[in-house]
């Protein structure tokens, strides 16, 4: 909200500029945002003369003028604008002036004249918006004074950030009051003459349908106005705080609502059908083309003005086109009511339209300043427009009980960590307006005004003393203490030594977004039974394709991957740590978040390098990746996870009995033409959530063997579908405690083995813990693992 | 044929080479086709049949001897070491592949924070990103239909459940679940339904303060807000309260800290303020207490927020979040701190 300083001036002394006012309200609560001066500061701006105005020599839009600036010799100036002539008093700006535009005035040459300052328009002086031509002053401005003096007192507009909480701040008179407390000064209401109120007007009455929509209802009618523009004061104000003049009756109705907070509303009397103004939820299918132009259709969510059974208005957010006032207008009907907020807020969410008074409706209006906000009104409109008033006409079903709170002492100390006597709070809440009605030594207990509609509990009278007392002034003699020790949390260090692992081994972390546009189920193709199948959707998102949220981390990454080979870089080795959102089964329950960690590694071949250059990245190199992972961070599950792979995808998984634990490969074929990648990528997730159910257990030690081992190297021929994985599952197995390693050292597939055909050269290495293993145990643990590998796969022992 | 003085000369030949040349001398000398060695094999050839196997074993003897302390005193003379130096063709050329890993800039700020609170007594607690407006809104004394609730543009997923706007139910869910005395952190992603620019992402990241015990005063507030910052940002930073206005915090406040670049004098990285508005803050409202069981009339205590990108862009000088979540490595590769 925009507030004038010289507006705030009526109601309270300010013995400050207008920079320190700012800085003193924000430091108090009230935010200046900005500041921006009004009117005219500089003094090297001055009053001149034109004594002579010549075409340029060299071009053709461009006059040089002789201005007389009331002292020394005449200055020659080259001016631009086209209304520029001989015998005018304007504003020149004399070398060495800044004009609020922050244009510097210095002596310069344009196309070859000397330039000795600058004729100005109102625009390039901060006076006004919009121009044509240079200003030009009237005939009797004395010469060579500075212009600020003859415009009189320079002003400023501080712009304002009012939270919710404050619906008080949105006026002048409650800025001021702040401002009173503030410097412990005194307030001056607006008193408006008390009004020569006319014969009872029987034709006019008021009604409410709902005193729960509409606390209050007021209306009075004024009769024989002139609509015509308003006088200058009132177009400034009004302007410079951002409400574009309309016509005397209107600006005076938003003076005061900029004044008192109060939003009021004129009718034109003549153009109602009738003066029984009622208040009541509109019906479905009515429909009321408003003052914006727009047609809005209304159901029993709005809140309506009527006029007789007619809808004229929506209650606190917009007035009806038909019966707004014109120039035609000679009778005015003013409203000033209080409505329920949620019904105000309700009603414009509802017709998607706010305005000045929706603002303050929705955010709590004052219903006691109805009164005053009318006088004041009907009084300023027979000032500018004439006319006479008629009685004040009210429908105030149940008026506000007057609120007390009490304030404890030791509620300050607690809070505030200060002491302060019970005179000292009532002191300073008495400059908020909070009367104290009742209290002791201890205890302080206050009348609530009627415009602070967020004080309803201890607390809130403590921010207040906090804010008059001044937030700077607690604290001084303060002493770091703690009661809780603090304990590391073990997951969150889990995850950070998985990271710190991944950039030890050349990851760079990436971060990427949480939401998703389905890709994820597009390029898995996940069946139904599978949770990731669905997504957590956001119903109002951003734009389309952050329509809900990732299943997958892959997507992301493989953005970043993209955006990187785009710009040049072939070799990539990136890690992402974040959560995905799992549907829950028993909707609407909230999704599961487990947290994953991703890698994904791409390198293409043939870099040309000194040496042998880097293979690209394949199968087996993300997967050593995987298990120097999980043998680091997870040593005691690694052994007991069950692997899988899917060759006709690439893809490979670790899993517990319960959760995949890792999976990867090489990224979807429907990835890689989305995203036009030019070059296999290729990736694990590791599900660190399920990871670190497992990494709880304390390790005991284990004694190692002193018996020398036993090798035996075998070739193991599998036939066409058997994998090492199958293969390796039953030598742990037969093996047991006594295999200490199993090593494959050769892999010789087809050729004259047979189509399909694989030949494993595998070394295994047997050692007891007990005994030194003899020849004759180590064959017959070697043909139990052969006539198994034999029974069970139909692996066989090449001789 | 005695092989004893033959023994004797090699041990003192072996001892008296000092360079790798001499002992490689030695070597020849001993082992070499025209060796000393070589020669007391062949002249076995020339003896009594009887005495050759003696002498053979005494032959093979001195060999493996010489060999043992060959290897011995070239080990002594670092000889081998020498050789594996040696090998490459010239050892400035560039090294094969090694690259360099890094943290994201945002998880380097998160563990920063962390590891500050943690020092402090605070302990780590962290709640869901899809939230119940119940945790998000309600429990944090923002009344139904209110203004307040435009201060925070809200995902929904559905009527009752959101993706949480601030990082704050986690304190609500942590104050359920715990008995005072408490002081947690709650690090975390959050999002709002904001218009994209420079300054505004619509997934950011947040760290929540929050300290509830008998007489926690807003004396403790700026003391432990004045001690986080001065490790963060440096020993002669001040910190600024001023009044401001969250649901669930009174009274609420609004801190600025003194610029660190500046020292408050007023430069571009504050707007000439000498002042930079870093984070919110306040004593926790009554209604928040209430709502999870704590007696106010007992307990009192003070929360805050601090956005982490800020806090990021503040520190290295990053002119856009956007930049954060965008993954140029031009980008992480340059602000690594450790």
């Amino acid at each position: 909200m925009h507030v004038l300083l010289s507006w705030l001036r009526r109601y309270v002394d300010i013995r400050v500029d207008a920079a320190a006012l700012a800085h003193d309200l924000t430091m108090h609560g009230i935010k200046v945002e900005r500041m921006t001066s009004a009117g005219l500061a500089e003094r090297l701006v001055v009053t001149g003369h034109v004594l002579e105005a010549k075409p340029h020599p060299e071009a053709d839009r461009l006059r040089v003028c002789t201005v007389d600036v009331g002292q020394g010799d005449a200055l020659e100036i080259v001016c631009g604008a086209s209304n520029v002539a001989a015998s005018q008093r304007v504003a020149v700006a004399l070398v060495g002036a800044k004009l609020p535009n922050g244009l510097k005035i210095r002596k310069s040459k344009i196309r070859g004249v000397v330039s000795n300052g600058m004729i100005c328009s109102e625009v390039e002086l901060g006076l006004g918006t919009e121009s044509n031509g240079i200003m030009v002053l009237p005939p009797e401005t004395p010469l060579g004074v500075p212009l600020a003096d003859v415009l009189g007192e320079s002003d400023a507009v501080l712009e304002l950030e009012v939270t919710p909480n404050r619906p008080d701040q949105l006026s002048h008179v409650g800025v001021a009051r702040e401002i009173a407390a503030m410097y412990s000064t005194r307030l001056r209401l607006p008193d408006p003459p008390a009004l020569r109120e006319g014969d009872d007007d029987t034709d006019t009455a008021v009604a409410i349908d709902d005193p729960a929509d509409c606390y209050r209802f007021t209306a009075r009618v004024i009769r024989g106005v002139a609509v015509r523009p308003s006088p200058a004061w009132l177009k400034t104000a009004l302007e410079r705080v951002g409400i574009g003049s309309v016509n005397n009756i209107v600006d005076v109705t938003n003076f005061v609502m900029m004044e008192l907070g109060q939003p009021l509303h004129g009718y034109d009397l003549n153009a109602l059908p009738s003066a029984h103004m009622g208040v009541r939820r509109a019906r479905r299918g009515e429909r009321l083309e408003a003052l914006d132009g727009a047609n809005y259709d209304l159901d029993d969510r709005h809140l309506v003005i009527t006029a007789g059974d007619d809808t004229v208005g929506v209650a606190g957010v917009i007035g009806g086109m038909a019966t707004r006032i014109t120039e035609a207008t000679t009778d005015v009907l003013l409203e000033a009511a209080a409505f329920d907020p949620k019904t105000v807020r309700r009603t414009r969410k509802a017709l998607n339209v706010s305005t000045d008074a929706s603002y303050r409706f929705e955010r709590g209006s004052d219903r006691e300043a109805c009164r005053l906000a009318s006088d004041r009104a009907a009084a300023l409109i027979m000032e500018v427009a004439g006319g006479t008033a008629g009685k004040f006409i009210d429908m105030y079903p149940a008026p506000r009980p007057p609120r007390s709170l009490t304030l404890r002492r030791t509620t300050v100390r607690r809070l505030l960590g200060e002491s302060l006597s019970a005179d000292a709070i009532a002191e300073i809440l008495g400059r908020l307006e909070f009367q104290r009605i009742a209290g002791d030594a201890e205890t302080v207990t206050v009348s609530v005004p009627s415009f602070r509609w967020d004080i309803v509990e201890e607390t809130d009278l403590v921010e207040e003393v906090a804010r008059v007392y001044g937030y700077e002034n607690i604290g001084k003699g303060w002493r770091f203490r703690t009661t809780v020790p603090s304990k590391p949390d073990r997951f969150d260090r889990f995850l950070d030594g998985i990271a710190e692992h991944l950039v030890a081994r050349g990851h760079t972390e990436i971060l990427t977004s949480s939401f998703s546009d389905g890709r994820e189920q597009r390029w898995f193709a996940w069946a139904d039974s599978d949770p990731r199948s669905g997504a957590v959707v956001v119903s109002n998102p951003l734009s389309s394709n952050q329509a809900q949220m990732r299943t997958h981390l892959l997507p992301g990454a493989l953005d970043a991957v993209a955006y990187n080979l785009a710009r040049g870089r072939r070799e990539l080795a990136l890690f992402a740590v974040g959560r995905v959102f799992i549907p829950s089964a028993e909707s609407p329950a909230l999704p599961e978040e487990p947290t994953h960690v991703l890698i994904a590694r791409t390198r293409p071949g043939g870099a040309l390098f000194w040496r042998s250059p880097p293979e690209p990245v394949d199968y087996f190199e993300l997967k050593a990746e995987v298990e120097v992972l999980l043998g680091t961070h997870a040593p005691d599950l690694f052994g007991e996870l069950t692997f899988e792979f899917e060759p006709s995808h690439g893809t490979f998984r670790y899993s517990d009995r319960r959760h995949t634990v890792v999976e990867g490969g090489i990224a979807p074929p429907a990835a890689m033409r989305e995203l036009d990648l030019s070059q296999p990528v290729w990736y694990a997730i590791v599900n660190a959530t399920a990871l670190f159910e497992h990494a709880t257990a304390t390790p005991t030690f284990k004694p190692f063997s002193e018996y020398p081992p036993s090798r035996r190297d075998l070739s193991l021929v599998a036939p066409s579908g058997i994998t090492w994985a199958q293969i390796e599952k039953h030598v742990v197995k037969v093996g047991g405690r006594l295999l200490e390693s199993l090593h494959v050292f050769d892999v010789y597939r087809g050729g004259t083995l047979g189509e399909g055909i694989t030949a494993y050269g595998v070394r295994l290495s047997l050692r007891s813990t007990e005994s030194t293993l003899t020849d004759a145990a180590v064959d017959a643990l070697v043909a139990k693992l052969v006539s198994k590998l034999e029974s069970e796969l139909g692996v066989t022992l090449r001789s | 044929m005695d092989p004893r003085p033959i023994e004797t000369a090699l041990r003192v030949d072996v001892a008296a080479a000092t360079t790798p040349d001499e002992l490689e001398a030695v070597r020849v000398k001993y082992l070499g086709r025209k060796g000393v060695l070589t020669g007391f094999l062949r002249a076995i050839g020339q003896v009594q049949p009887e005495e050759r196997p003696r002498l053979g074993a005494e032959s093979n003897r001195l060999k493996t001897l010489c060999e043992t302390l060959l290897a011995e005193r070239a080990a002594e003379l670092g000889v081998g070491d020498e050789v594996a130096y040696q090998r490459p063709i010239d050892g400035s050329l560039p090294a094969t592949n090694g690259s360099v890993g890094r943290r994201h800039v945002i998880s380097q700020t998160f563990r920063r924070i962390g590891s500050i609170l943690e020092g402090m007594g605070y302990r780590l607690a962290r709640g869901p990103e899809v939230e119940l407006e119940y945790y998000n809104f309600q429990a944090l004394n923002f009344p139904d239909e209110h203004p307040s609730r435009d201060l925070q543009d809200t995902f929904y997923v559905s009527n009752d459940i959101l993706l949480r706007t601030h990082t704050s139910p986690i304190q609500v869910r942590f104050m359920q679940e715990n008995k005072p005395p408490l002081k947690v952190y709650a690090p975390g992603r959050v999002y709002r339904n904001e218009a994209i620019d420079a300054s505004h992402q619509a997934e950011f990241h947040q760290v929540e303060g929050l300290y509830i015990d008998t007489d926690v005063t807003m004396a403790d507030l700026r003391g432990d807000l004045l001690l986080f910052l001065r490790e963060l940002f440096g020993s002669d930073i001040q910190v600024r309260f001023k009044p401001h206005f969250f649901p669930f915090t009174e009274p609420s406040v609004d801190v600025d800290m003194s610029c660190f670049s500046c020292h408050g004098h007023g430069c571009a990285i504050c707007g000439q303020s000498g002042w930079i508005e870093i984070l919110g803050a306040g004593m926790v409202h009554p209604n928040v207490l209430r709502a999870v069981g704590i007696d106010p009339d007992r307990y009192s205590g003070f929360a805050f927020g601090v956005g982490v990108d800020r806090i990021a862009m503040i520190r290295y000088g990053v002119p856009d979040i956007r930049m954060f979540l965008t993954n140029d490595l031009r980008f992480l590769e340059q602000l690594t701190e450790r």
